[in-house]
């Protein structure tokens, strides 16, 4: 067994390719990438021809020139999981010469490297990421990222804008307080009122325009969000604080309107980060190759970069490798995976001039093919269209609280007219004023901070128990709903081939025939291969196989063939598994019965939904025997097999009540979709992916248990919140109705419920 | 209390400057990427074994070229 010391223990590792890995990281010194490093490093893929990527025309069309003759490329790297690889990658392309920057996005999961062509290649800076054990690919949707990145951005500087100025402000404010109690000379104040007034310019006209563009648009479209009192709030006070700093009459409320603007844009931002969360997290679930094998004339292939292939070029599939564009089959025949596409893990075998669509892998020996569809026209090109589409639809997490809010702010604007209209006959110069000050104290900050600081909290908590929460909206159905629905395979299942039993059928000792029957099946990419891939295998000569119709190899001699039972040798207690023989000339030596098997966790967490009184329901594409005797294993009382997507999606929307799907196929990304809760897995196709509201990255079903449990614990908090916040409002604003409330005192309350609303957030983290 | 005609202006300024240096960082990048930035003080970049390897892998790419 190969073995290093990481991080002063004796850890086994898989082939000299990873111990390679493991000393050149130590090596360079960076040891101690392992002992921060969160998750663990996947097996890297095939090995690619890096020098193609100097060819100039790709370099061109990937790359930016920068003016300074430099060039600069932002790769996708999807297995950077932790802040330990962007520091790994960081710093080990920044001791090459000429490499002038890089800098790894941990939340995109993508690389930037800037060098000098002069005297680095990127050639060899792809190289050295493969080296390093990860898998650069070309980024796709580069504009929509860019965009949210500039969106950001400006939202940054507003709230830096903001809090300089809140901080300058509240300082004046501070001793204009404490001059009102120790008489202050009226010209001190007069000077320190219009310090404020100055400083409180760039808050308003700049940080706080985000309130003033949304009001307008609410007006518009006659819907009473939260950005109008906000926004009546914000002018009035503004506009009455200057007059009063002006005329030298009245109450001054700047350090109010800067601190509301502060808070607000603050609880904008949690929520768009939270939102661009989804958008940013990469799709792809598998890379792609970034090369194939293109035909250049007399029976020669050269690997030439994806994005420089045209439909009608000849190119050459490996096995076991996915291609990213969509061909039609040149060689006679082949077997092909599409379990990225359906689902389905059993391989279909293919006839000549077939079209084979992008995402599906080669199962069979190398294969010709001509480039049917490239790029955006391609099946995955167009599904990854169709994702982006659903994408803009808006999210509904406005839902989760607009009745609440509408009620809210249209009862805060007439109860400040009523202020208004109570004091004018009787104390005029004073209406205005406590009109004005039911609005401040009032303060939409904690109702809008209220979800965002929540959310945000919860997603950061489940990424650590191994949870990707993609759309928090979903929270609410993952916490309540009573009707969940399950997918078979490789939801309920492991959606893989495993052994059920062996049947010795000749004289031959069971466990040499099976070491056999094991070193046959490694040699190919078809999924049966993965349920021998415990048992030593003995190698063997000659290894033929013919897509559909088995294997056969030579050792000492002898020919050793698999293919499928016969009725008599089969193994009549796994009557629904496949089962396959191995034999001799001589005959038939083991029969063995292979299926899909269900996960280990599987029981556990169909029980414990249960006990929470949850009606479970099977939705499978699968045979009635095979899902009826899923079902009895796990005592679900409803399964229904053989359903279409258009089934699943009418099965789930006859429940009106909220419904969560657990699912990963990609037949499944309808109903996903539909849902209110959804949840998939890690390793499903990027569509499934997108349709999903939370992503499991362990391969446990148990997670979904995390999941429900985590999402009450967040929907108690955010009820608590609000519940807080309304008891504040209805104990503050009498008090301000009746003129009983001083600037400063609006100023302390607003914050206090504020800050309460973010500690009681805060508390979410606290939860073991 | 003369002293504030003087000094308050002159924060002023330094609230300038310091809205000036705020834009810039956060045009040269420096908030992109939030989530990362708390554990890069984990990483010890003067680790000496470091150090060493990136001057011996220098070294050696002179003595290639």
């Amino acid at each position: 067994m190969i073995t290093r010391t990481i991080d002063q223990t004796e850890q086994p590792l898989c082939c000299h390719g990873c111990a390679g890995a493991v000393d050149w990281i130590q090596s360079q010194g960076l040891g101690s990438f392992y002992h921060y490093r969160e998750t663990k490093a996947p097996k890297p893929e095939q090995q690619t021809h890096w020098s193609l990527f100097d060819h100039p025309e790709f370099l061109e069309q990937h790359t930016i020139a920068l003016d300074d003759g430099n060039l600069e490329i932002e790769l996708s790297i999807p297995q950077i999981r932790c802040a330990a690889c962007t520091w790994l990658l960081e710093r080990v392309l920044q001791s090459n010469d000429g490499v002038i920057m890089s800098h790894a996005h941990l939340g995109r999961q993508t690389l930037t490297v800037r060098w000098d062509p002069q005297i680095a290649s990127l050639a060899s800076i792809l190289g050295q990421i493969d080296r390093l054990g990860y898998t650069a690919t070309l980024l796709t949707d580069e504009s929509a990222f860019q965009a949210r990145k500039k969106e950001r951005r400006q939202l940054i500087k507003r709230i830096g804008v903001a809090a300089l100025g809140t901080m300058q402000v509240m300082m004046v404010a501070t001793a204009l307080y404490v001059g009102e109690a120790s008489f202050i000379d009226a010209d001190q104040r007069h000077f320190l009122r219009w310090i404020s007034l100055v400083m409180s310019i760039p808050v308003m006209l700049y940080a706080a325009q985000p309130f003033f563009v949304g009001a307008w648009r609410n007006l518009r479209h006659r819907n009473l969000g939260m950005d109008v009192p906000v926004a009546l709030a914000l002018s009035l006070a503004w506009i009455a604080s200057i007059i009063a700093t002006i005329s030298e009459l009245g109450e001054v409320y700047f350090d109010s309107v800067a601190m509301f603007t502060l808070f607000l844009l603050t609880g904008r931002f949690l929520e768009l980060k939270a939102r661009h969360q989804v958008l940013d997290t990469p799709v792809e679930s598998r890379p792609m190759p970034m090369t194939l094998a293109k035909s250049c004339g007399d029976g020669q292939f050269e690997q030439t970069p994806v994005s420089m292939l045209r439909p009608g070029d000849l190119i050459q599939l490996a096995a076991g490798q996915q291609t990213p564009v969509d061909l039609t089959l040149i060689s006679d025949q082949a077997s092909v995976d599409t379990q990225a596409l359906t689902g389905e893990f059993e391989p279909i075998v293919v006839e000549r001039h077939a079209e084979i669509l992008a995402g599906s892998i080669n199962g069979s020996s190398v294969i010709e093919a001509k480039v049917l569809r490239v790029g955006k026209n391609a099946f995955l090109g167009r599904l990854e269209h169709l994702a982006r589409q659903a994408e803009t639809v808006e999210l509904p997490e406005a839902r989760w609280m607009d009745p609440l809010i509408r009620w809210f702010i249209a009862s805060v604007l007439t109860l400040s007219i009523i202020t208004f209209v109570f004091w004018w006959p009787t104390n005029p110069e004073q209406a205005f004023e406590y009109a004005l000050s039911v609005l401040v104290v009032t303060c939409p900050c904690a109702l809008s901070l209220a979800i965002p600081t929540a959310w945000t909290v919860t997603i950061r908590r489940l990424r650590r128990l191994g949870i990707l929460l993609l759309n928090p909206t979903h929270l609410l159905a993952f916490a309540r709903s009573n009707d969940w629905f399950f997918d078979k395979t490789g939801t309920l299942t492991e959606g893989r081939f495993q052994r059920l039993g062996v049947k010795q059928l000749g004289t031959t000792d069971m466990d040499q025939a099976l070491s056999i029957l094991s070193g046959l099946e490694q040699g190919t990419v078809h999924p049966i291969a993965k349920a021998f891939e415990d048992i030593v295998p003995t190698p063997l000569q000659q290894i033929t196989h013919l897509a559909g119709q088995g294997v056969s190899g030579v050792l000492n001699g002898t020919q050793y063939r698999v293919r499928q039972s016969t009725l008599e040798e089969m193994n009549p207690e796994f009557e629904h598994a496949l089962q396959i023989t191995l034999e001799t000339d001589e005959g038939a030596l083991i029969s063995v019965a292979l299926d899909d098997a269900l996960r280990p966790d599987a029981k556990h967490t169909i029980e414990a939904l249960q006990a929470m009184n949850i009606r479970l329901t099977i939705l499978s594409g699968d045979r009635e025997d095979r899902v009826q005797a899923i079902a009895q294993s796990l005592q679900i009382d409803h399964a229904l097999a053989q359903c279409r997507p258009e089934d699943k999606l009418r099965h789930l929307r006859h429940i009106s009540a909220s419904t969560v799907m657990v699912g990963d196929g990609l037949n499944d990304s309808p109903v996903l979709a539909a849902a209110n809760g959804s949840i998939t897995f890690a390793q499903a196709a990027d569509l499934t992916r997108l349709s999903a509201g939370a992503i499991l990255l362990s391969p446990e079903l148990k997670s979904v248990l995390k999941l429900r449990e985590t999402a009450q614990k967040t929907t108690q908090v955010i009820r608590q919140s609000l519940f807080w916040v309304l008891v504040y409002n209805a104990i503050a604003v009498p008090f301000a109705m009746s003129g009983w409330v001083p600037p400063w005192l609006a100023a302390i309350g607003m914050s206090a419920s504020s800050l309460f609303v973010i500690t009681n957030a805060l508390r979410l983290n606290r939860i073991s | 209390m003369n002293a504030i005609y003087a000094l308050i202006p002159l924060s002023m300024i330094l609230l300038a400057i310091a809205l000036w240096a705020f834009n810039w960082a956060v045009k040269s990048k420096q908030f992109d990427d939030l989530e990362r930035s708390g554990s890069d003080i984990l990483f010890d970049d003067d680790d000496e074994l470091h150090q060493r390897a990136i001057e011996e892998e220098r070294q050696r790419r002179r003595e290639h070229d």
